[in-house]
């Protein structure tokens, strides 16, 4: 009787327990519509309430599509992320007071209360490394480290009132991308992708791409899936090898023979199911059947040797590289192809001026030539291939440097460098419904955010908004709290005056 | 038809939210029994009221988390329950108001509607009958539970199947008939070695001659029985081979994990299981296993990016350990309370601190060697004696020390003032009457040389390091630690006298080259250095000895890497000291070590003391002092000749050397308030009495009044098993999870675990496996598979999907490739180039070629930031932090892995082999395979299937032979090994 009959049922009860269950397996949609199955999820000692995952996932098709809270101008992320994060006061951040100041002791009143990675004692302010000046119709500050960017600037927006509470790197990539400083949180790619499921079932929903050589610090956990099903963890895919693990048949099978053995296979299976009668069976032949499909699909998007030599050149691309400009061309292909979150990461800029290569003086000139013209090629070919308007690009560190020289150990040291500055960093955006121009204000030396305060949850708030989404419903329960990739302890708003 | 006494469990009838809401909309309407708070109201509170009104939101001061305070008043003055007057209390006026601003809930929130005349009417009902409260039925002790009456005597074997019975006749359905052998073996062998049963297994397993009984023994008896329920274990653990964030350096702990695999298998109660993880170093007469056991907490992750400060990170590991306890013992979501009191529980924020003060007191502080860990004896026969060593070490050291504790209590220290200090050039010295303070910047091999008072004689230096501020809440800051200390006396004429000589010697050598300088006697300085001989300090903790302040280049006395209050230390000269006329005597104090990896451990405020007492010389040169020391270096020589592994443990600071906890503002560890008392929640029973330590803490955990142990861990077990649990929220048995499906089955097995099966987990098991529900067939009808998809009603045998683990272990198995070997460190199979690529470290993933290519998935070497991407694909935990339950999902990519992973093909390449001898011709070699890899007799069409895709692929390789080479060699291998890759992929192979 009880299996039949859920009409007295209160429904948003019912509502709310089919969420929680389901999410934690599988069988929503069909229980949903014939009214069944939520009766055995039953509340005995109090219903269940306030802590049912937002989205109600089946997990036989975690990514199938799902609307937003309300139509989203973004349809897609592309996040370029600066691992050991870039000096804001050698690219944006123009301060002429700092240059007053270069070389002299930096006042008690900046060090106060401060914690610092390497600076000790008291250090000496340092002055921008390079010249700056004003392009595009919105006068925007550049300096000179970026020529190609220098001509787009139009479209983008500049956000210069960044800050974060970690100074880190760890923590800090970790704090950008899930909202936690510790690990255990899923990332921005993975809440995306639960929240709208994937538009192509033949590619993971949530890529990641690497260049500079190595993993961001937080590895991969920037992009894991925390306490939401592993499903939503970004796939790293490789620009150089097999881009997909494990896709290629192994030596000596086929795709002949590779069909061959996924027809026996499945015809056994539905045996199988005939048999036992688990759906599950059913998922599975299904998920071959992609993992068949993926197998082309995929390493045809990953092959940019297919793209016309005009295209390889303007990104300055070397196939069978592992670049940051192959990555770039790499991420429109992705794009195109309805991938939701496209995460790249190019390590190598935490200029702290330890060695040569990790200096103002030093590689960071070379960072700067390797980003400058593929991120440009990256804006200026989505836009003629009208896909700006719902791609959204966000480019940007983990945190700024300081306005004053590292001196680690007490010392001063060889190369010049900053250390790690949470107070305030510059990111740039464009597309997906964000309006070009520049927002917020640092302080005269650039070292606190004084103007428009835009925090790292502030900025996954307003990425979701863009997305459809209202950050603090897009949810999912963990350790008695709904929790939401903004961080439930910490304040965040959607910066509503960049919105387009 | 009650099978529960207990009140806060609803009547059997009313076993759904279906029936619960009909119910209560039905009694509503006509008279009724008294209202039960957890059954009828807790919902309406929960449902309407604690969003606004609860443990973190107090809107106008009102909570339905606590009775105190539904019972005061609220910041309007009304009182919002007044028990046995429901007219009186502003609850019922609000709730029941027709003014939109009045109204509660208010129109604006949630779905705007007001109460329903049923949910007002039991309100009504609750308090005119007095109010009464109730915990949450989880927070509350089992109790004893009736076996319910069920129609079908004859079927159920144990009583849990008649709780499960009973639920099924309920809903007029019938249990499936029993499972045919090989399922349930097939099952059973998985459940209880994490392995498949093998053909020899299937063949005498399944005849007439073995008894289950007997097969279930043997596989509890079997070594894999460990390992399979150790994989579990590793996941709440979160156990990993690497420290974990930036750098995720490697770490040695695996003498842990071989420890629950030895524990396991040796069925240790699970009581003393959980009470050697959490507190064996503080058990009376400590083993070294009890040591090494207590790795379980230092599985935290260990943060050595440079610049980090290691306080965070130090309370970073002890947070997860009160979460992870929580998590694993009680099923309870502690973790919000860190930051606030719980939004629906009734845990107090300061609850939270009151728990991790039993934590907050070990050695480990975030140091990038991972102190402090054991060494333990690679032959397990030498540990005894490596036991009674460190014992003998510890004891000694302690001895040598606190022998200057009395003296330096009753000592009259004048203070010293030095009238000049110098060192660090960009630093400024301020010399107060009674301390020393320095500014500016240190470096971090800076030397503070002190000009001392001609008139100075001493035979007992004091320094005493004091933090730069007074404000305890402030603490801790940045170490302080002596590196190397000395004195000099500095006479002008033996100078000048020196000088002369010094140019004498050089005249006469004038032929030396540099290097034979650098070899000979150093010139004479005339400069007199005074030797120390001993330094003791207030309390021995730390990684440094402070009498290594002694010797140049190695850390010594003070406090790394943080300072936590004031501190001591004494230093005393061989013989007094006593500047001659005209002399100057200064003392150099070197820093040596830096924390946080970059910041100097320096002493930025401190002052120093003199005595002239001859005790102190008489102390550091007394025989006793030097037969101690002797016996110590001893011991240290012969603990150091024992060869030895090592591996993390947790160590309790001394008494003398406790660290505060205070409460901290919204989680945030910068911001501390009032001390805090260690203690256990106030819903729950307080600690045993005696010290309220870890020990206290674990003893608590097992003890009979602990209302939460027994029922999650039995929950969990049954997880394993069944693929959900009894309550399917592993982790959360608070009011935000989900209720029990089978209440009284629940605390029925808690109960008998606890008390008849004495926490034996293979008792527990056994049980289990053995009773009729698991026995149940798993087939079952498209419309039963309808109606109840999760077979929550246990009206058929669990099929699931394996986890990660047995995916690999059964294909190595079946192939005849699998180690059999326990134990060890961990390994690293094969795994795609690049995908270990990390920052800051230069550990390579190096892929043995011998039998250490296919150990169990158990001893996979497991990188936090880079985890074996098989496993992940087949949802496996990263081991960030404890997981309970792994949501289990069905991808595309795991077709891939198991499919292309050259891991799994290289295991059919075995199996092929295996399937050639084991059969004539490809028909019999398929049907041994199936046989094999799924444990079910083949059927003829699935034979017929597989012969055929044989017979094609064979075809297509021979007219490739290249292609055949490539896959296997001879085309007649090529084409059984993608058959018995196919075979792998089945799903009946991944299924158990």
């Amino acid at each position: 009787m009880l299996l039949q009959n859920n009409r007295a049922m209160n429904l948003s009860d019912e509502a709310r327990i089919a969420h929680f269950r389901h999410i934690t397996r599988r069988h929503f949609l069909r229980d949903c519509t014939t009214g069944l199955g939520a009766a055995w999820l039953a509340s005995q000692a109090g219903p269940v309430f306030g802590s049912a995952p937002s989205v109600a996932r089946d997990m036989a098709r975690p990514l199938a599509p799902f609307a937003s809270h309300f139509p989203g101008k973004a349809k897609r992320v592309i996040f370029l992320h600066m691992a050991g994060a870039p000096s804001h006061l050698e690219l944006f951040d123009y301060k002429p007071e700092l240059h007053k100041f270069d070389g002299q002791t930096c006042p008690e009143k900046y060090l106060a209360g401060k914690r610092f990675a390497f600076i000790q004692g008291v250090p000496k302010l340092l002055g921008p490394r390079f010249p700056f000046a004003q392009h595009g119709n919105t006068g925007a500050w550049l300096s000179d480290r970026l020529p190609h960017f220098s001509k787009v600037v139009d479209d983008v927006c500049f956000v210069k009132s960044m800050h974060t509470d970690q100074f880190n790197h760890a923590p800090a990539q970790l704090a950008m991308h899930t909202g936690y400083s510790t690990l255990g949180y899923p990332s921005m790619g993975g809440w995306v992708t639960y929240g709208l499921g994937s538009a192509n079932e033949n590619l993971p929903g949530f890529i990641v791409l690497l260049s500079g050589g190595k993993t961001p610090d937080a590895g991969k956990s920037a992009w894991g899936s925390g306490f939401l099903p592993s499903v939503y963890q970004g796939v790293q895919c490789r620009s150089k090898g097999e881009p997909v693990l494990y896709l290629g048949n192994p030596d000596g099978v086929s795709r002949d023979l590779r069909r061959m053995s996924l027809d026996a296979l499945n015809d056994i299976n539905r045996q199988t199911h005939a048999d036992a009668g688990d759906p599950e069976t059913l998922t599975r032949i299904s998920q071959y059947e992609t993992a068949f499909n993926m197998q082309v699909s995929a390493s045809e998007a990953f092959d940019i040797g297919k793209e016309p030599d005009d295209v390889r050149a303007a990104y300055g691309v070397k196939p069978g590289e592992e670049s940051f400009a192959n990555n770039c061309l790499l991420a429109r292909r992705l794009a195109e192809r309805g991938v939701r979150y496209i995460q790249l990461f190019h390590w190598g800029w935490d200029a702290h001026g330890a060695t040569e290569k990790e200096a103002l003086d030093g590689g960071f000139m070379q960072q700067c030539a390797d980003v400058d013209q593929p991120m440009t090629a990256l804006l200026t070919d989505l836009k003629q291939r009208g896909m700006l308007e719902d791609t959204l690009i966000v480019w940007g560190g983990e945190f700024g440097r300081t306005p004053m020289r590292e001196n680690r150990g007490g010392v001063e040291m060889k190369w010049i460098g900053r250390d790690h500055n949470p107070g305030a960093f510059t990111i740039w955006m464009a597309g997906g419904g964000v309006k070009p121009g520049t927002f917020g204000e640092s302080d005269d030396l650039g070292y606190e955010a004084v103007v428009d305060k835009v925090s790292v949850h502030d900025l996954k708030a307003t990425m979701l908004h863009l997305l459809g989404f209202d950050h603090k419903r897009l949810t999912y329960p963990n350790q008695g709290l709904d929790q939401r990739v903004t961080n439930v302890t910490k304040p965040s708003k959607v910066v509503k005056r960049i919105l387009a | 038809m009650n099978f529960s006494a207990v009140g806060f469990y609803l009547p059997r009838l009313m076993s759904s939210t279906f029936r619960s809401v009909a119910l209560s909309l039905a009694l509503a309407a006509s008279a009724r029994a008294a209202v039960d708070f957890n059954r009828d109201v807790r919902p309406i509170l929960n449902k309407h009221c604690t969003g606004c009104h609860g443990g973190v939101k107090q809107a106008g001061g009102i909570s339905f988390v606590y009775r105190e305070k539904a019972l005061a008043e609220g910041k309007s003055g009304a009182v919002t329950i007044v028990p046995g007057k429901a007219e009186e209390s502003e609850m019922i006026l609000r709730v029941t108001s027709k003014d939109n601003d009045e109204r509660m809930p208010p129109p604006e929130h949630g779905e705007g509607k007001p109460l329903s005349e049923a949910e007002v009417a039991t309100l009504r009902q609750w308090i005119g009958e007095g109010a009464k409260w109730g915990e949450h039925w989880s927070f509350v002790k089992p109790l004893p539970q009736s076996v319910p009456p069920v129609k079908d005597a004859a079927w159920g074997r144990s009583e849990l199947d008649r709780f499960v019975l009973a639920e099924i006749e309920g809903e007029n359905l019938k249990p499936s008939r029993e499972a045919d052998r090989a399922q349930w073996l097939r099952r059973a062998t998985f459940d209880l070695t994490g392995l498949p049963p093998t053909p020899e297994e299937l063949a005498t397993s399944t005849s007439e001659k073995a008894t289950p009984e007997q097969v279930v023994d043997r596989l509890l008896a079997s070594p894999h029985f460990g390992e399979r329920w150790a994989a579990m274990w590793m996941d709440l653990a979160r156990y990993a081979d690497t420290q974990g964030y930036e750098k995720d350096n490697g770490r040695e702990v695996w003498p842990w994990r071989d420890w629950v695999v030895r524990a396991l298998n040796a069925d240790m109660p699970f009581d003393q299981f959980t009470v050697k993880q959490l507190a064996g170093d503080l058990l009376p007469g400590a083993t070294l296993d009890d040591r090494i056991a207590t790795g379980f907490h230092r599985n935290t992750q260990t943060n050595t990016e440079g610049g980090t400060d290691d306080e965070e990170f130090r309370l970073a590991a002890v947070v997860d350990r009160v979460n992870t306890t929580w998590t694993v013992w009680q099923g309870t979501t502690f973790g919000c309370v860190q930051c606030h009191s719980h939004p629906y529980d009734a845990f107090k924020h300061e609850d939270y601190y009151r728990f991790l003060a039993m934590f907050n007191s070990t050695e480990d502080a975030d140091l990038g060697d991972d102190f402090p860990r054991l060494s333990v004896p690679v032959d397990h026969a030498k540990s005894a004696e490596a036991e009674a060593l460190d014992r003998e070490i510890a004891k000694l050291r302690t001895q040598i020390n606190d022998a200057a504790k009395p003296l330096f209590a009753s000592e009259k220290w004048a203070p010293l003032k030095p009238e000049e200090v110098t060192g660090a050039k960009e630093a400024k010295f301020s010399i107060a009457e009674n301390e020393v303070r320095v500014d500016g910047t240190v470096g971090n091999g800076t030397t503070y040389v002190m000009k001392l008072p001609a008139t100075t004689e001493l035979s007992a230096l004091r320094l005493d390091i004091l933090p730069r501020g007074d404000d305890p809440k402030q603490w801790p800051e940045y170490g302080a630690v002596v590196g190397h200390i000395w004195m000099e006396i500095e006479d002008p004429m033996k100078v000048a006298a020196a000088k002369v000589e010094a140019e004498k010697i050089n005249a006469e050598q004038t032929g030396l080259s540099d290097e034979e300088k650098k070899k000979r006697p150093p010139l004479p300085t005339g400069i007199d250095r005074v030797e120390f001989v001993a330094v003791y300090a207030d309390t021995l903790t730390g990684p440094f000895d402070p009498e290594e302040s002694l010797k140049p280049g190695v850390a010594g006395g003070g406090a790394f890497p943080k300072l936590f209050g004031p501190r001591w230390l004494v230093f005393v000269p061989k013989e007094s000291v006593k500047v001659p006329v005209g002399a100057a005597l200064r003392l150099h104090l070197k820093h040596t070590v830096f924390d946080a990896e970059t910041k100097g451990s320096i002493l930025y405020r401190f002052k120093l003391a003199t005595t002239t007492s001859a005790a102190w010389t008489a102390l550091a040169l007394s025989p006793e002092r030097m037969d101690l020391r002797k016996r110590w270096s001893e011991a240290r020589q012969k603990r150091d000749a024992i060869p030895s592994a090592s591996t993390l443990v947790m160590a309790e600071r001394p008494d003398d050397a406790k660290r505060e906890t205070r409460l901290f503002l919204r989680g945030n560890f910068l911001a501390k308030d009032k001390v805090m008392e260690p203690g256990t929640p106030g819903i729950f029973p307080p600690l045993p009495p005696g010290k309220a330590d870890r020990l206290a803490m674990a003893k608590w955990l097992v003890s009979t009044e602990n209302p939460l142990t027994a029922r999650v861990l039995v929950n969990r077990v049954w997880a394993e098993l069944f693929g959900i649990g009894i309550v399917e929220t592993l982790e959360d048995f608070g009011s935000t999870g989900l209720p029990p499906s089978h209440p009284a089955l629940l605390d029925f097995l808690a109960l008998r675990f606890q008390n008849e099966q004495r926490w034996s987990l293979k008792t527990l098991l056994r049980e289990l496996v053995l009773s009729s529900t698991y026995r149940q067939d798993h087939r079952a009808t498209t419309e039963l598979h309808a109606k109840d998809p999760r077979n929550r009603l246990l009206t058929r045998g669990p099929r699931t999907r394996l986890a990660a683990e047995m995916v690999r272990d059964q294909a190595l198995a079946t192939a005849g490739i699998l180690t059999d070997r326990i134990g060890g460190p961990s390994v690293m199979p094969p795994q795609p180039e690049g995908v270990w690529q990390v920052v800051y470290n230069g550990a390579k993933w190096e892929t043995p070629q011998g039998e250490d290519r296919y150990r169990r998935a158990l001893y996979t070497y497991w990188r936090r930031t880079s985890p074996y991407p098989s496993f992940m694909t087949f949802d496996a935990s990263s081991r960030e932090v404890c997981t309970a339950r792994r949501v289990v999902t069905n991808t595309p990519l795991q077709a891939l892995v198991t499919l292309n992973d050259p891991v799994y093909f290289e295991a059919a390449r075995a199996l092929a082999k295996r399937m050639k001898s084991a059969g004539a011709n490809a028909e019999a070699s398929i049907a041994w395979a199936l046989r094999t890899v799924t444990s079910n007799d083949p059927k003829p069409d699935q034979i017929a299937r597989l012969a055929k895709l044989h017979a094609d692929a064979l075809a297509n390789y021979k007219a490739d032979l290249s292609l055949a080479e490539k896959a296997a060699g001879d085309p007649e291998t090529a084409a059984l090994t993608l058959v018995a890759s196919t075979i792998l992929n089945l799903d009946d192979a991944l299924t158990k």
